[in-house]
C-alpha cells in the first residue's frame, strides 16, 4: 500500500457556516488504521459553493462530494480505505 | 463544556439566514422570499410528501424570525403579505418589527412531545424479583404480556420504579426544551406545545438549540444589518472575545477585523477593550466594599438572579457589561453611528434593548451568514493588527476568565492581601448556577467574588458559535497563552 487517500476540506466561508469544522473533527477521529492510509489537507474555497454543489464540499482523490456529513465521510473513508489495502 | 452537535435544524437556520442575507445584497429579496421554502426544501424522487410539507412549514416560520418579526403578529400571515412591507421591515420601521420579544415557540411545528412521563422501555426482561412493582407506592405497575406496564390512572410520576429497575428499563421521557431550561420559563399550561414565561426566561437559548424540530427560535437582526451594509450606511461593529476561532482555525483576529471592514462595516473594536475595563473597575468595587460581588458580564445570569434570587440581587455588580461599556462610549463619540454587536449570544440581544445600545445584536452564525452571501473569505484577508486590550481580557471568554482577570486588576493595584483571602465562586453554566445560588442564600457557603455564565464552558459554548467550544477555547488559550483557570 503506498497510494494515500488525498481527502482535501473546504474551509471556506460557505462551507465553514455549514459545518466544515466538524469533518475536521471526523478526521481526527478516525482510528489510527485508517488515518495512516490518508493525508488530509484544509482547502480554500474551491469556487463550487455559488454553482451546483452545496457546501460543506469536499474532496476526495480529486473527485468533488457535496453535503458532506460525518458519517458519510467515514463511510466513505472506510470503504476506499478497503479497497486500497 | 456544552456539547456542539451540528444538526439539520441548526443547518436549516443558517441556510435561511444566508439565502435571506442574499436577496438583500442582491436585491431580489422581495421574490425570493415567497419561494425559499421551496428553494430549501425540494422534492426529490422518492421523498416523503408530508415530510416536506412539514419541513417547508418550518422553513416558512422561520424566515420570519429571520426577518426580526413579532411572530405573536405575524403567526397567520403568508409569506407574500410580508412582502407588500418589506421595505419598512428592512429599516426597522414597521410596527410588525419586533421590539422586545427574543424568543418566540412556533405552536404549529411543536411536535408536542408527551414530556415527563415514565415508559417501560423493551429492555424489560420481565424478570422474577418484580422490583418494580413493589417500589410502587400506587400499585400502579402490572405485568401485561410478560412486560410491566404502567396503569396510567394510577401512576404519579415518581419515578421510584425507574429507579428500582435492575436493568434500568423504565425510563422518562423528557421534552428536549423543558428539560433544558433551568429558570422553568417553560410551561404546559393545558397546552401540548411549551409557553415561554417572558418573566422568568433569561434569553439563554439552550430551548431554541434543544428542540429537535425547529419549534423554538429566536427574532434576529440580520436582515436589517444586511439591509443597511447593502446601502453602504456607516455603522461600528463590536465583537465579543469569543470571536477568537469562530471563522475557523485559519483565520487570525487580524484577518477577522478586515473581513468585517470588507463586508462594510466603517469602524471595528474588539469588546475585550470594555472588559479591560469592566474588570479593573470590578476589582476597585471589591476593594471598597466588604459585600460579595457577582459578576454582570452574563446578562442570563443577571437575569437568573433578579427573578429567581432577589434577596442577593444587591450583590450584581454595578459595573455594566464589556458590550454596553463599550457602545456607550462609543455613542457618546459618534451619536448617529448604530453599533451592531457580534457575540455567541441570544440573551445579548435583550441587554441591548434594555439598555438602549448597541442598536443590533448578531451571533457569530448570523455573521458567517453575512461573510457568505457576500462571498468574503476572511481566510484570504490581508489581516489588520489593533489589538489593544489585554490577555485576560480576552479571557472573558471562557468560564473562570472574568474571575481571573478581577484578580488580575486586584494585583496589579497592590491589593495583593486581599486575593490572598478572597474567597471566589466560579459557577459554569445555569445549573451550577443555580446551585451556588442556592447554597449562597441558604448561607452554606459564603463567596467574595461569584462569577456566574449561563453557558457552560463561558461564551466559547454560546448558543450562537460557529466553531465547537472545544476547539475554540483551545485557540483562545494557545493566542493568549493563558494557562488554566484556577477555581
Ligand atoms: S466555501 Fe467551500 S467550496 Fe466555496
Amino acid at each position: 500500500m503506498d497510494e494515500k487517500i488525498t481527502v482535501e476540506v473546504c474551509v471556506g466561508t460557505s462551507c465553514h457556516l455549514m459545518g466544515s469544522s466538524v469533518l475536521i473533527s471526523t478526521l481526527e477521529e478516525l482510528s489510527a488504521d485508517i488515518a495512516r492510509k490518508i493525508k488530509t489537507k484544509l482547502s480554500l474555497c474551491f469556487e463550487v459553493c455559488h454553482g451546483d454543489k452545496n457546501p460543506p464540499v469536499v474532496r476526495i482523490n480529486g473527485d468533488f462530494y457535496d453535503e458532506m456529513t460525518p458519517d458519510r465521510l467515514r463511510e466513505l473513508l472506510l470503504k476506499m480505505a478497503g479497497e486500497t489495502s | 463544556m456544552r456539547r456542539h452537535i451540528l444538526n439539520d435544524i441548526i443547518k436549516l437556520r443558517r441556510k435561511i439566514y444566508l439565502e435571506i442575507s442574499k436577496g438583500i445584497f442582491e436585491g431580489n429579496i422581495k421574490e425570493r422570499i415567497p419561494k425559499l421554502p421551496k428553494i430549501l426544501i425540494p422534492v426529490k424522487n422518492g421523498d416523503h410528501k408530508p415530510r416536506i410539507f412539514y419541513e417547508r412549514e418550518i422553513v416558512k416560520e422561520k424566515i420570519k424570525f429571520a426577518l426580526g418579526l413579532n411572530y405573536d403578529k405575524v403567526k397567520d400571515l403568508e409569506l407574500y403579505e410580508l412582502t407588500e412591507s418589506l421595505d419598512e421591515i428592512l429599516s426597522g420601521t414597521s410596527p410588525l418589527n419586533a421590539k422586545t420579544k427574543h424568543m418566540g415557540v412556533i405552536s404549529h411545528v411543536c411536535n408536542e412531545c408527551p414530556g415527563g412521563r415514565f415508559y417501560v422501555t423493551d429492555l424489560c426482561r420481565n424478570c422474577l424479583a418484580h422490583t418494580c412493582m413493589s417500589s410502587c407506592p400506587r400499585k400502579a405497575i402490572e405485568i401485561s404480556d410478560g412486560k410491566a406496564l404502567i396503569n396510567r390512572d394510577k401512576c404519579i410520576n415518581c419515578g421510584l420504579c425507574a429507579l428500582s429497575c435492575p436493568y434500568k428499563a423504565i425510563m422518562k421521557l423528557e421534552r428536549p426544551c423543558e428539560s433544558s431550561c433551568v429558570p422553568r420559563a417553560i410551561t404546559f399550561e393545558g397546552t401540548m406545545f411549551p409557553i415561554i414565561s417572558e418573566e422568568k426566561c433569561v434569553t439563554c437559548g439552550m430551548c431554541e438549540i434543544s428542540c429537535p424540530f425547529g419549534a423554538i427560535e429566536t427574532v434576529s437582526n440580520i436582515a436589517q444589518v444586511a439591509f443597511k451594509l447593502s446601502r453602504k450606511e456607516k455603522m461600528t461593529v463590536i465583537f465579543a472575545p469569543s470571536a477568537v476561532g469562530q471563522m475557523g482555525g485559519r483565520v487570525t483576529l487580524e484577518q477577522f477585523r478586515t473581513a468585517l471592514r470588507e463586508l462594510g462595516f466603517h469602524s471595528v473594536y474588539e469588546v475585550a477593550i470594555g472588559a479591560d475595563w469592566v474588570a479593573e473597575a470590578e476589582a476597585r468595587h471589591l476593594s471598597r466594599h466588604s459585600e460579595p460581588m457577582f459578576t454582570s458580564c452574563c446578562p442570563a445570569f443577571v437575569k437568573f438572579i433578579k427573578t429567581r434570587f432577589q434577596s442577593l440581587s444587591s450583590y450584581i455588580s454595578p459595573v455594566p457589561s464589556p458590550m454596553i461599556a463599550l457602545a456607550k462610549k462609543l455613542k457618546e463619540k459618534d451619536p448617529c453611528v448604530p453599533i451592531v454587536f457580534v457575540g455567541p449570544c441570544i440573551a445579548k440581544k435583550r441587554e441591548a434593548v434594555e439598555n438602549g445600545v448597541p442598536d443590533f445584536v448578531l451571533t457569530f452564525e448570523e455573521l458567517g451568514a453575512l461573510f457568505a452571501a457576500a462571498q468574503i473569505e476572511p481566510s484570504q484577508c490581508e489581516g489588520e493588527d489593533e489589538r489593544k486590550a489585554t490577555p485576560t481580557a480576552w479571557n472573558f471568554a471562557s468560564s473562570g476568565g472574568v474571575a481571573k482577570a478581577v484578580v488580575f486588576y486586584l494585583e496589579k493595584a497592590g491589593e495583593y492581601e486581599l486575593v490572598q483571602n478572597l474567597s471566589i465562586g466560579v459557577a459554569n453554566g445555569l445549573a451550577e448556577c443555580e446551585e451556588t445560588l442556592n447554597s449562597i442564600t441558604k448561607g452554606k457557603i459564603e463567596y467574595d467574588l461569584v462569577e456566574g455564565m449561563a453557558c457552560e464552558g463561558g461564551c466559547v459554548a454560546g448558543p450562537g458559535v460557529l466553531t465547537d467550544p472545544r476547539m475554540a477555547l483551545k485557540e483562545l488559550k494557545r493566542l493568549f497563552n493563558l494557562n488554566e483557570v484556577r477555581k
